[in-house]
């Protein structure tokens, strides 16, 4: 166990040594905090307020006391608030402050309703990063299970496995996505669980149920190699059970390489989102998102240079940050590489 | 090498089934189901519409015969390449399909041998030249390009190089002018490749960041071989050790990676068809998709992923020439 | 009248820091040169130094390494890379071990010859396959049509190893340097590729630099001995003198080692090895004060060198 920390140490070592590794580890760090954070970053409630003698964090709690007050309107004596530093909510809309370019008021401009645009950056950063990240997780999963099952076990399931990796291979996973997508929603009725899927899950769960074939042909690889080790075959001999072996003794050796696919996944999956978001079939259009700020962009092009710029760069930041960790990680989990 | 060839045609017989079944299982979970699609009949414009639909689909699919003899009528259907019509303008699904597949073709064709042309030169020389100034520059160049969602790239390059206020050098739409073009074939020629510019330059940039920088770590790992120590030291120039040495066994998972991309050369971009008007595959989905004209949505499904097959399978073939121990009955993991 | 001489040749790879630390060697005409080391002593970064095949990052610190007889001696340090690519294959060639990993998998083990030959010599190919095919016949390869045309992954080790000796001589170069030809080949036909080489050189007239990590194998076919450990060259001369009078006290390990299966013999108190003095320090049972410091390359008698603080000898 020991010698496993202290190659996740060396890994940390050698991905630290690249600033480029770097950079993408602090945007990626720092679009979590936004996205975990949006409220307290744009929003429409105060951070802490002092209000007739008592505290108040209302974007944590709001007491029914306090529920529907007007806040950006308290100008009472006796009442202070520190308010997010962009006082918007990505949804509100002004009909009075349609296309504006950035200015004080509002840092990246407003788009064709009077919505804040930073507003919607911020809030849009949430939407990306659970997309990306929880459909990643998805089909990671099923990826691993299907893939070290194959791999393990050979024979008929390998078989089955294999072609049925191939067929979903065979769909171009884009449209398959779409077409998916038209459907509006999907039920899944298990035994006694009904489940309906709609909106951000429908995505997630589309995303991650085109995506699992990379991972499962990898994790099938892996697992082909190791599988042929001496201490599998001392396990077996000791009379360990298949899924012990599988995920005590192989599973964590093939990890490394799943997490580097998992990393480049992520971006994938963001710029997916987007793309689904940009052509009208991805999130509501009241979940924010910067697939759909690009597209509502499209009629204004050439004159709100700000509307298409933004969201865009988001996007792309974004999808950098998280392919710059996915190489350095790449190679500071291989043990040849000496550059 | 004939019992390789014999096992790898066999195994298309499951995948073809699979095909067909998931593409089956599609259209049932479509609205096959005639209130719904009477629901969405009214919704358009009354009874008449949800009729005419549901007579189609019910043509089309047989949905009021047993399951398993709908599916071997669409496994026949598939066979006969016939889909019925388009719900949209009721013309054959097959025709709007031919129509469409020649243009996507040419579109990502062109994308494809632009690609490897430029890719491969880059990545051989970057793999070779590693650690230098260059190469770790190309490579964040690369990794930088290879970031860039391509629907903004699209939508920046049209608004700064084509119609509108800024440079107008190219056209915004479709794949050619609608007025004549003088010049007469060479002419029209011209007039495409100019249309299909920039187009091109968002499919391919992509690719072509993904592929330099592919070929540059199979070469590095390649660089790293023992043979290659013995080939210097026959004292061969150094560019025959690269090329013939080093490359040709890059060549083997290269050959893997053409597999993977196959899907995507006949697929035609979404997005960047739908974005620049061209009428290839690729919008062609798109559209059927949002007038939820089924026939066309499940031949085009269909169709890509049985070509996509056929082109595995070529693939697959070709790692014959490629590597000589799948020739003389070395193992391969199928 | 030596053909190679390398003198106090240090260098210093990448991961590894300091692997030669003034190594010296001489080698003569028509004579096989055993140079027998453990693992990790250094001997395969000399044959690669000697060839400059050395990986990116390598470092040459010191020293000099002179090949050539008479007027043509040259440093190999200070060729250009166009002059000892001229000199690789035809003056200097290597048989590599690991026969598995040595050979281009894609690729004909003939056209791999052929392509050796073709590099030096101006012939046309089809003269240049027959040149190929007689090799393949004079190392004893039966059916040599049928192994040109064949691929590495076809082929027994024994018979890959072959097909790089016969790689190796297709030049008749001066010197052969034949890097563990044999510690990857099943015990039962390691003598028929020892001897194959022995004969080569006594037939021939070639010199070999024959590495190797067993002294048996050194001594079926050496006519010198040298000792390596840990980057430098303890003790080299004549087989016979090194064999049966070993002065230094690792050879004699060496010796005992390969002989018969027994405890190799160790110092009383364990030490830690000490940085500037001899390499054996730690492991040596004889060792005194005096033994920090590095040990000369002394004469104990006509052409039998030592490193040793505890033999007496002439200054080199």
């Amino acid at each position: 166990m020991s010698e496993k920390r202290s190659y996740w140490r060396g890994v940390w070592l050698r991905f630290k040594k690249r600033p480029a590794a770097m950079f993408g580890l602090s945007i990626a760090i720092l679009l979590l905090l936004a996205a975990i954070f949006a409220p307290f970053i744009a929003g429409e409630r105060p951070i802490v307020m002092i209000w007739k003698g008592k505290i108040y964090a209302p974007i944590i709690y709001e007491p029914r006391s306090i529920k529907g007050l007007d806040y950006k309107g308290l100008m009472d004596a006796d009442a202070r608030l520190i308010m997010p530093p962009i006082p918007y909510l990505p949804n509100t809309y002004n009909l009075d402050e349609v296309l504006l370019p950035p200015s004080k008021r509002h840092p990246l401009g407003t788009d064709e309703q009077g919505r804040d645009v930073a507003s919607q950056v911020i809030w849009g950063a949430r939407t990306s990063l659970v997309v990306g990240i929880l459909s990643v997780f998805l089909y990671t999963a099923i990826g691993l299970l299907l893939g070290a099952i194959a791999g393990y076990f050979g024979g008929v399931i390998d078989m089955v496995v294999s072609r049925l990796i191939e067929v979903m291979l065979c769909f171009p996973s884009f449209f398959l996505m779409l077409a998916l997508l038209a459907m509006g929603s999907v039920s899944i009725d298990l035994m006694n669980i009904h489940i309906k899927l709609s909106g951000i899950h429908m995505i997630i769960f589309v995303i991650g149920i085109t995506g699992w074939t990379g991972v499962a042909r990898l994790v099938r690889g892996e697992v082909l190699k190791l599988k042929q080790l001496e201490y599998v075959a001392a396990a077996k001999v000791a009379g360990a059970s298949p899924s012990r072996i599988i995920f005590r003794h192989i599973l964590p050796h093939a990890i490394s390489p799943v997490v580097v696919v998992a990393t480049f996944g992520v971006a994938s999956a963001i710029l997916a989102e987007s793309g689904l978001s940009f052509l009208g079939f991805g999130v509501p259009p009241y979940v924010p998102s910067w697939g759909g700020m690009l597209s509502r962009a499209q009629d204004f092009m050439d004159t709100c240079w700000w509307l298409v710029v933004v969201p865009g760069a988001a996007i792309f930041v974004t999808t950098l940050a998280y392919n710059l960790i996915g190489e350095a990680l790449r190679d500071a989990m291989d043990p040849r590489l000496v550059v | 090498m004939w019992n390789y060839i014999a096992k790898r045609f066999l195994l298309i017989i499951p995948t073809f089934i699979g095909i067909s079944v998931i593409t089956f299982l599609i259209i049932h979970m479509a609205p096959g189901d005639p209130s719904k699609i009477k629901e969405m009949g009214t919704f358009s414009s009354g009874e008449k519409v949800a009729r005419e639909v549901i007579e189609e689909t019910r043509r089309l699919y047989g949905l009021d015969m047993p399951l398993h003899r709908q599916y071997i009528r669409w496994l026949g259907r598939i066979v006969r390449l016939d889909f019925g019509e388009s719900l949209v303008d009721h013309r054959p699904v097959i025709q709007k399909i031919k129509e469409a597949l020649p243009i996507t073709l040419a579109l990502n064709f062109a994308s494809i041998f632009l690609i490897y042309l430029i890719s491969i030169p880059t990545g051989v020389v970057s793999a070779v030249r590693r650690g230098g100034i260059i190469d770790r520059f190309t490579m964040l160049l690369l990794l930088i390009l290879y970031s860039l969602p391509s629907f903004w790239v699209a939508s920046m390059l049209i608004t700064y190089l084509a119609g509108g206020e800024h440079l107008n050098l190219f056209p915004v739409v479709g794949y050619r002018s609608l007025d004549p073009v003088p010049g007469g074939w060479w002419g029209q020629l011209l007039d495409i490749v100019w249309h299909l510019v920039l187009p091109v330059v968002c499919l391919t940039y992509g690719g072509l960041a993904f592929l330099s920088r592919f070929t540059r770590g199979v070469l590095l790992e390649v660089l790293g071989e023992e043979y290659l120590i013995t080939a210097r030291a026959k004292g061969i120039p150094e560019r025959q050790v690269i090329w013939r040495h080093a490359f040709r066994n890059a060549l083997v998972p290269m050959t893997t990676l053409l597999g993977t991309l196959l899907p995507a050369l006949l697929g035609g971009s979404v997005i960047i068809e739908q974005i620049f008007s061209i009428p290839g595959m690729g919008r062609l989905g798109f559209q059927s998709i949002l007038s939820r004209d089924y026939p066309t949505i499940m031949a085009i499904a269909t169709i890509q992923a049985l070509v996509t097959l056929f082109g595995l399978l070529l693939v697959d073939l070709a790692y014959i020439a490629v590597d000589p121990r799948i020739r003389l009955g070395g193992r391969r993991d199928v | 009248m030596s053909l190679l001489e390398v003198k106090g040749l240090k260098v210093d790879l990448p991961t590894c820091g300091n692997v030669l630390n003034g190594v010296s060697l001489t080698i003569g005409r028509g004579e096989v040169c055993g140079l027998v080391g453990e693992s990790g002593s250094g001997k395969t970064t000399l044959a690669l130094s000697i060839l400059r095949l050395l990986p990116k990052g390598a470092k040459i610190k010191g020293g000099q390494i002179l090949f050539g007889m008479g007027d043509e001696k040259n440093d190999l340090l200070s060729l250009s890379a166009a002059e000892m690519r001229k000199m690789r294959g035809r003056l200097i060639s290597m048989v590599p071990q690991e026969p598995g990993k040595a050979l281009n998998p894609v690729m004909k083990v003939g056209d791999q010859i052929l392509e050796a030959i073709l590099a030096h010599k101006k012939i046309t190919k089809d003269v240049g396959r027959r040149a190929v095919l007689d090799l393949l016949r004079s190392v004893c390869i039966d059916e040599p049509e049928r192994i040109y045309n064949s691929y590495p992954h076809e082929l027994s080790g024994g018979m890959k190893q072959r097909i790089l000796i016969a790689m190796g001589v297709s030049l008749s170069p001066r010197l052969i340097i034949a890097d563990e030809p044999t510690s990857a080949l099943d015990p039962t036909i390691r003598a028929g590729i020892i001897n194959l080489l022995g004969e080569i050189s006594s037939s021939t007239g070639t010199s070999i630099l024959l590495i190797t990590h067993d002294m048996e194998v050194a001594s079926a076919i050496a006519t010198h001995i040298a000792v390596m450990y840990k980057g430098m060259v303890l003790e080299s001369g004549k087989k016979e003198e090194v064999l049966q009078g070993s002065l230094h006290p690792y050879t004699g390990v060496l010796i005992a080692a390969s002989t018969k299966l027994c405890k190799p013999r160790m110092p009383e108190d364990p030490a830690s090895p000490s940085r500037d003095g001899c390499p054996f320090y730690e492991r040596c049972w004889l060792r005194k004060e005096v033994c920090k410091k590095m040990p000369e390359m002394k004469m104990w008698r006509g052409g039998h060198l030592v490193a040793c603080h505890m033999v007496e000898g002439e200054d080199v």
